[in-house]
Order: C-alpha cells, then sequence, then structure tokens
C-alpha cells in the first residue's frame, strides 16, 4: 500500500461558519497502479488534492483519522512537517499550467530549479551539466522539438497546450514515487493526448511510480485506469475496476457520464440530443437531505431521502438504492 | 435571372494571412499563417475546424468574427465581401460564443448589462424594446428573468453557460461561430452545450462554424469538415465520407490517434 488515507473530511471557511464539503472519503491507492479520480466540475476533486498535499491555508480546515504513505504513519504531523516529506516523492500537475509557472522566469530556469540534487542518480563523473542534460531529454519524450526555443522563452509566449506539456515534463523528470495528475491532457489535440498517455504509461510500467489520474471526461484515458472512483458533491457514488464500472455502471450518475459521451452510445444517432441530468450540481451550502443526486436522479423515490448505504459488488462498491444493470452482473456470475 | 442562381450563405476565396515576425529593429521574417482557404457554408449547416495546435484554426475564427483583417482574398456574405458591411450589419449576423464563459464575461457588471449592451450599441431599439428582447432571449435559453440582477458570480457554472449563449444570441445571428474552449468543460456541461448548438440550429436555422479536435464528437454533430496543416488547407468535404475513408495524410494521422489504446471501447 502506497497511500492509506481514511475518513479525510474537509472544511472551507465562511463569513459565519464552516461548510461541509468532503465528509467520509476514504482513498488507498496500490504501488503501480493507476488509480482515477472522475467527477463534473465543481465536485471537490482539487480540493481533496490540496488537502492531501497539505496546500492549504487558514480558510480550510482537514481532518483525518489515518495518514500512511510508504510505511510512513504522517497522521499526527503537523502540516509544515508532513509536506516537508511529501515534497521529495510526490509530484503534482496542477490544472491551470501557465498559472502554475512563474512568469518572471525563463522555462528552462525554472525546469532546472525543480530538479534538486537528490534527482540525480547516475556515475560521479557525469554530474556537470546533468541538468541541462535531462532537461532535454525529457522535453523530446514530451514532443517539444524546437526545444532551444522554448527553453530561453517566458510563459507568456507559449500557447496553453505547451505550458501543460512542460508541467508534466517537469513532474516526470523528478522521477516521483506518487504522480498526481488533475486533468493534464484537457484541451489536447489527440496526437499529443496519445503521446502524454503513452509517457505516463512507461513511467507507471518502466520506473515503478504510480499515477492518481482526476479528470472530468471518461472518454480519453479510459483504458490507462485500473480502477476508477466516481466523485460526486465530495462522495464517493461507486468504485470498481474499469471494466466493471465502464460496461455495467449501477450509480444513475456513472451511466449519465458514459452517456455523455456520443461514441459510448450506439443509440444515437446523427445530430440527436445526448441525454443529460436535468439541473445544476448542488453548491456545497445547500447539499440536498440524504441522496446528494436525489433532485436531479430519474429513478429517485422516497426513500432517497435517507443517506444510501454502501452496497459492495465484486471488487468496488457503490452507494444507491435503486441501482441499475443488477441483471448483467447476476448473468455474468 | 439573378433570382436562379444560388447565392451561399457565407463564402471564402482564397483566403491569406501573413505575419511579420519582428527581431531587433529593422529585421523581420514573413510567416504565413493562411493560404488559399476556399469554403462555402449554408444555412442550417455545421462546418468543423480541425488540425494540430498552430495550424490556424483560431486565426480562421479570428478573421469571420473581423478582428482580423486577411491580407489577400475575400470573405463574402450573400455575395458581398465583408469589409462593405456596415459595422452594425455585421455583428448583427456573426457572432462568436466564447464557451469559457469564467474569463468571457466580465464580473463587475450585472447580467442585464452584459445582455444590453450589444443591443444598446448596435440597433436603434428604445428601452422597452431592449428589455422585451432580453426577456424573450433569458426565456428561450432557460433562465428566469429574475436573474436579470445580480451578478455573473452568483451563478452556478451551468447558467453561466446559458448566459455566454444569451450573449451570444441576443443579436439573433444567422452564423455563430464557437470557439475549442467547448472542449475543456466537463462531459456533462459539454452535452449540455452541445445540445444548445443542435436546438439552436433546429429552431432558428442557424449555420456554425466549429472550432474541434475530438473526431467523437465531429462525427455527432458536423455536416462539413476542414481540416487545416501549417496553415493550408488540405481536406474539404462531407464529414461522414471523410471520416469513413481518409485519404490525405494528416486525416489519416489525425484518426489513427484517436482511435488508440487507451480508449475504451464499451460492449453494448
Amino acid at each position: 500500500m502506497l497511500l492509506d488515507i481514511r475518513n479525510l473530511s474537509i472544511q472551507l471557511r465562511s463569513e459565519t461558519s464552516y461548510i461541509q464539503v468532503c465528509k467520509n472519503f476514504d482513498l488507498m491507492i496500490n504501488d503501480g497502479e493507476i488509480c482515477s479520480l472522475v467527477g463534473s466540475s465543481g465536485s471537490g476533486k482539487s480540493l481533496i488534492i490540496n488537502a492531501i498535499m497539505g496546500m492549504y491555508g487558514h480558510d480550510m480546515k482537514v481532518t483525518m483519522d489515518y495518514f500512511k504513505f510508504r510505511d510512513m504513519d504522517l497522521t499526527n504531523l503537523s502540516v509544515a512537517e508532513r509536506r516537508k516529506i511529501l515534497s521529495s516523492e510526490v509530484a503534482i500537475i496542477f490544472q491551470e499550467a501557465r498559472a502554475s509557472l512563474d512568469p518572471e522566469l525563463p522555462i528552462g530556469v525554472q525546469m532546472r530549479a525543480s530538479l534538486g540534487s537528490h534527482c540525480f542518480d547516475d556515475k560521479w563523473y557525469r554530474w556537470p551539466l546533468w541538468r541541462y542534460r535531462v532537461v532535454n531529454n525529457i522535453l523530446h519524450k514530451v514532443g517539444i522539438k524546437n526545444t532551444k526555443q522554448v527553453l530561453r522563452a517566458l510563459p507568456y509566449q507559449l500557447s496553453e497546450v505547451l505550458c501543460q506539456k512542460i508541467i508534466i515534463a517537469m513532474a516526470l523528470s523528478r522521477k516521483p514515487k506518487l504522480l498526481i495528475a488533475d486533468s493534464p491532457i484537457s484541451g489536447m489535440t489527440s496526437t499529443s493526448q496519445v503521446q502524454i498517455l503513452k509517457l505516463f504509461h512507461s513511467y507507471v510500467e518502466n520506473s515503478k511510480g504510480t499515477l492518481l489520474y482526476v479528470t472530468n471526461d471518461l472518454g480519453p484515458a479510459s483504458n490507462l485506469m485500473d480502477t476508477i472512483k466516481m466523485l460526486y458533491c465530495g462522495q464517493i457514488v461507486e468504485s470498481g475496476p474499469k471494466e466493471q464500472v465502464i460496461n455495467c455502471p449501477h450509480h444513475p450518475f456513472t451511466q449519465s457520464m458514459i452517456n455523455a459521451i456520443p461514441e459510448f452510445n450506439r443509440q444515437v444517432k446523427l445530430k440527436m440530443k445526448l441525454d443529460v441530468l436535468k439541473g445544476d450540481p448542488p453548491e456545497f451550502t445547500k447539499t440536498p437531505i440524504g441522496c446528494p443526486l436525489g433532485p436531479r436522479c430519474p429513478h429517485a423515490d422516497r426513500e432517497c431521502n435517507t443517506m444510501p448505504p454502501i452496497v459492495k459488488t465484486k471488487n468496488g462498491f457503490f452507494r444507491c438504492y435503486y441501482p441499475l444493470n443488477m441483471e448483467k452482473e447476476n448473468e455474468s456470475k | 435571372m439573378n433570382q436562379n442562381k444560388h447565392i451561399p450563405l457565407l463564402q471564402v476565396k482564397d483566403l491569406g494571412l501573413t505575419i511579420k515576425n519582428r527581431k531587433y529593429l529593422f529585421f523581420h521574417k514573413k510567416v504565413e499563417i493562411l493560404k488559399n482557404i476556399n469554403f462555402t457554408l449554408e444555412k442550417g449547416q455545421t462546418l468543423v475546424l480541425t488540425g494540430d495546435a498552430g495550424s490556424g484554426k483560431s486565426s480562421l475564427l479570428h478573421i469571420l468574427n473581423n478582428p482580423d483583417i486577411p491580407h489577400s482574398g475575400e470573405v463574402l456574405v450573400y455575395g458581398k465581401p465583408l469589409k462593405d458591411f456596415e459595422r452594425r450589419d455585421r455583428v448583427g449576423f456573426i457572432r462568436l460564443l466564447s464557451s469559457d464563459y469564467n474569463n468571457a464575461i466580465n464580473p463587475h457588471k450585472r447580467v442585464n448589462f452584459i445582455l444590453e449592451q450589444p443591443l444598446k450599441i448596435n440597433t436603434d431599439y428604445s428601452t422597452v424594446q431592449r428589455d422585451y428582447r432580453i426577456d424573450k432571449i433569458l426565456e428561450y435559453v432557460g433562465l428566469s428573468s429574475s436573474i436579470k440582477y445580480s451578478y455573473p458570480g452568483f451563478l452556478t457554472s451551468n447558467q453561466m453557460l446559458r448566459l455566454a449563449f444569451a450573449r451570444a444570441l441576443v443579436m439573433e445571428p444567422e452564423i455563430l461561430l464557437v470557439d475549442s474552449n467547448i472542449e475543456k468543460l466537463d462531459a456533462q456541461l459539454r452535452s449540455h452545450c452541445l445540445n444548445m448548438l443542435l436546438d439552436c440550429q433546429e429552431e432558428k436555422d442557424t449555420a456554425l462554424v466549429i472550432c474541434l479536435n475530438d473526431i467523437g464528437l465531429i462525427k455527432h454533430i458536423a455536416d462539413n469538415i476542414l481540416v487545416l496543416s501549417q496553415g493550408r488547407q488540405e481536406d474539404y468535404g462531407n464529414a461522414k465520407f471523410i471520416i469513413s475513408k481518409p485519404e490525405k495524410e494528416i486525416t489519416k494521422r489525425l484518426i489513427q490517434d484517436y482511435n488508440n489504446e487507451y480508449r475504451i471501447r464499451p460492449e453494448r
């Protein structure tokens, strides 16, 4: 077990009180696994990552029962101490690429600065200029051709997609034990998407890393993932291996996320309306009583006013009173 | 005689755009961003622009929306060059829908101001007429009219998307340009946005020009497709035909890369 978090809860400070954003959140990631968190925008994905890494100020209150990372028990440490331990072994790819680069320094300087001396693993006589070599190598792997120009440029001179690639290169060049990627391939063309996904795959296979892949779209990377956890309103509503979740989803929210992709649904003809859930995702200040999907769910009934219990399946679980596709699973048994 | 001849809604002939890449004081390098672009667009049709990053998709959109002026060739609307139109008329029938709603909508102004401003500048309507128009467009988009007096910060993401639509549709355009930020939205919002575009096309017979990279979405909504590479027009024609039987190198590569091993196909 690489990362083990039990009962994480996050509260955000408002003017009058604290707002509960996430409650009873468990996350367990095995060594060499690609785990993915999938949820619509505003479901608290990025907040959970920030809470895990300890990147928050006084406006956020985080409590957890148990936090373990590679045989180290970090439960009772302060945030600063925990951050110090995690920083050398975990790398993050943030959502807004250009915003997370320093606007005043050239790309090359920033990339070399992120390589600490503990990243060096080579013969001692290869020490001179090793940072330049590593940076050049990783940029070629990411798929940037004119490296000389890019390394000299400032972030505002590059396009958003190039900035994304540079952030990915920066994270991978440190060879972290755990890589957290927050929607890394959104807005890219299919050619560069494949390139980045291949890089992630080889990172997990060859250098024995672990990937936590956070995304809001099941389409482009669904076959890369090992386990899928569907997040809705700060709560995991369904979890399981990828074949199970995509081929027979039990929770209505998972079904709607799959239906939103025209290719996944064979019945959709040219220019037909795609079926989506009605209404908006609820705000955290006014979460509905009971099942959070309640008011938007097409199958909801009176029973859904209470919190649905966890129902276990073969390798996962879901939370719903009226699950879909139950006959399909019985057949496969 | 003249009536028998069919005039398309939008026609682009031999479009070209070059920029000067300046270095120091006297040196510059000329870069061709677009070269020899030809296409036509009929009423109620969808044209999708695809290509690699830096192939000139958004430059083409900028020319159609007219902040940029092409250096060669011309854009004809109903057989009349775009530059001969008055600004008021031009803005009336070509509008840009910016699906990056967080950055495209001014957070310091109320919704009423955001929707009223294009009407105030480009039409001779009185205050009552403008109010009526805004109420109508809000109803069409599916927002309550009480939302007029709130700031965009109070709205949810779904409502913001509807507001962006309302802003694009107040002038009742005949051509709607959609930028490629539509792909960055999450799956639910994206299909919501596509549904609204299809609705709009069905009811008002609007022509759409969309920037997209996702072949699966292109298959679903496109009538015609225009593939760009390095500013050159590589492939143009019926979308279904081109995607099922690609001939050009770049189209083949784009489709092959889309059908990669990391994309799962569910059994249905």
